[in-house]
């Protein structure tokens, strides 16, 4: 007998699942709306060329033939299809622009992992607000997203790109020493790490450097650690920023979740300063991701600076509960009685889920309260 | 609360001493029995035995904080975690073996490699900049080359007698293997704490090991 499954890193959501998942999309919702940013939709197909302009690794993307020949791809993020809309669309409106969606978006991931190929997204952009100015913001509607999380235990986890970038520029080292370096530290595989660092020409000061910049991560106090390694003034300046980020957040109340990660660095090449995940306890990933990436929407042909997150949905509905639905009722009703018994299911539908059963045993409607 | 996923079998007995050095209370895994999990007589955490590819798949699902498992594995499959530190037991070697007469180095033409771990193999190629076919066998590795069905193994030596006593040779040693500590993303952010704990307590018994 032939059973039919659902394709590899796919999955049905049944019904508590579904109403998991809309409880959390209309918080996180009703949080985006009340920082004025608005909904987009997009295609769920693109065309190939759109996700490889923005870098997007080749093995990552689903593709598909269509009728004319050319690739189109499942949408691996809404990121880049927003910049595309950005920077063909809304070129000539008064800036900032804020975007907010909610779209299942598609990545390839290793068979049988347990990773799922399908993700349920959703998130902001804002766009047009140079540093530091749109960091605060973004980072402030992150930690307003997550109080959906409340009853747990989360962490927003904030870096910057950059500090690691300088570093390298500082010390001119070349694009694949970078990559190598990046991979390594992100991973933090720190025998490798450490390994690499002995075969390379650097002197004590950048062999200490990438050597603890993994560890530089911890609650807010790392950054004054960061200092000692910080040998350029750049590095420095880094730093400050991040201070007043944290201090700003602490000022308005946000500081508690907070924790530093210097070490972080993406895998996604369009990122370019703030980067920040959130992680929350029984869930085995991060739930939450964005940073700033100020050199994407130029490749769509309009120079903007970009800051925004994505929040995987799917991840958190084994833990968040779907709020107790209304009052429910069954109405039973013997054949006969079908048009009363809707004529009474009308009069109290406004308040409550009246369920109809027919029953022919019945000589006349029964009525079930709280079923 | 932690939770340890070790590896069975070669690693088990080395990773369980070194614990018991470091200060934990393993005696429940010394005396298994039946059980799948054990409790630590002294801290916070509880351990599990499993294979070591399922060593991998607990941490990276955050089933498990921690996990200690043979870097051979971690180059073979996934990347989603991090890799602490290097406990230095269980050493051994990746190595490119054949025939003493077939050193695939210096072979040109279509060239078919036998190994249990294909994109260890595949990687080293990719850098020696040779396009190769790589064949999957799950055991007795030895043999293929032996019996014609590749050119030559890339396969983990501890000692060489295996190779030996099948009259293989090596001709590259690819890279050199040892037990590491894996950590969940999340947990090494939401418990650092207790990981870098437990980081400090294996690091001094490591330590102590080599002042012996």
């Amino acid at each position: 007998m032939t059973i039919f499954t659902t394709p590899q890193g796919t999955r049905d959501l049944m019904f508590k699942e579904c109403k998991s998942l809309r409880n959390i999309q209309t918080q996180l919702r009703n949080v985006f709306d009340h920082w004025g940013y608005e909904e987009i939709m997009t295609p769920m197909v693109e065309y190939y060329d759109t996700f490889t302009i923005a870098q997007m690794k080749e093995t990552e993307v689903y593709k598909i033939l269509d009728a004319s020949n050319r690739i189109e791809t499942l949408r691996a993020d809404m990121t880049i299809p927003i910049a595309r809309v950005a920077a063909t669309k809304c070129k000539d409106e008064t800036m900032p622009l804020r975007f907010q969606y909610f779209a299942n978006v598609f990545k390839v991931k290793e068979e049988l992992s347990g990773h799922q190929n399908e993700s349920i997204d959703c998130g902001i952009e804002l766009l047009g607000v140079e540093e530091p100015y749109g960091d605060l913001e973004i980072l402030l509607c992150a930690l307003d997203a997550l109080c959906v999380l409340k009853p747990f235990h989360y962490t927003l986890e904030i870096g910057n790109l950059n500090f690691f970038k300088t570093a390298c520029d500082r010390l001119s080292l070349d694009a694949h020493t970078q990559d190598t370096l990046a991979d390594l530290i992100n991973r933090k595989s720190l025998k490798a790490l450490n390994d690499y660092i002995e075969t390379l020409n650097l002197d004590e000061t950048g062999k200490r450097f990438f050597k603890h910049l993994p560890w530089l991560c911890g609650d807010k106090s790392i950054l004054q650690e960061a200092y000692h390694y910080a040998f350029h003034e750049d590095l420095k300046q880094i730093l400050d920023l991040l201070n007043q980020l944290c201090d700003q957040m602490q000022e308005l109340g946000y500081h508690e979740q907070i924790t530093i990660d210097l070490g972080k660095i993406p895998r996604m090449k369009y990122y370019t300063g703030l980067i920040f995940e959130a992680f929350v306890e029984g869930v085995g990933v991060s739930i939450l991701s964005g940073g700033r990436y100020d050199h994407l929407l130029q490749r769509f042909g309009k120079n903007l600076p970009a800051v925004g997150f994505a929040i995987r949905i799917d991840a958190l509905i084994d833990i968040i509960q779907a709020e107790p639905s209304i009052k429910r009722m069954e109405i039973q009703y013997p054949p006969k009685c079908q048009m009363k018994a809707l004529k009474l299911a009308q009069s109290y539908r406004n308040d409550r889920i009246v369920i109809l059963q027919i029953n022919s045993e019945l000589d006349e409607i029964k009525i079930k309260e709280g079923v | 609360m932690l939770a340890i996923a070790l590896t069975k079998g070669r690693l088990e007995k080395q990773s369980v001493a070194l614990l018991e050095k470091s200060g934990y209370g393993i005696e429940a895994l010394k005396d298994k029995g039946r059980a799948l999990v054990f409790p630590d007589s002294k801290k916070e955490i509880h351990y599990f035995l499993v294979k070591a590819w399922d060593c991998v798949t607990y941490v990276e699902q955050g089933v498990a904080d921690v996990g200690v498992v043979g870097k051979d594995t971690l180059l073979e499959c996934g990347d989603e975690y991090y890799e602490v530190m290097d406990l230095g037991l269980g050493k051994c070697k990746f190595i490119l073996a054949s025939l003493p007469d077939n050193n695939v180095l210096n072979k040109s033409g279509h060239i078919k490699i036998g190994t249990k771990y294909p994109t260890v193999a595949n990687n080293y190629f990719k850098q020696k900049g040779m396009d190769v076919e790589i064949i999957k066998i799950e055991g007795s590795v030895e043999l293929a080359p032996i019996l014609g069905l590749c050119d030559a193994i890339v396969d983990i030596m501890e000692t060489g007698t295996t190779l030996k006593e099948n009259g293989l040779v090596v001709f590259d040693e690819i890279y050199d293997i040892s037990a590491r500590v894996i950590v969940n993303k999340a947990s090494f952010k939401l418990k650092r704490k207790e990981i870098i704990s437990l980081l400090d307590d294996l690091k001094n018994a490591i330590k102590e090991d080599a002042a012996c």
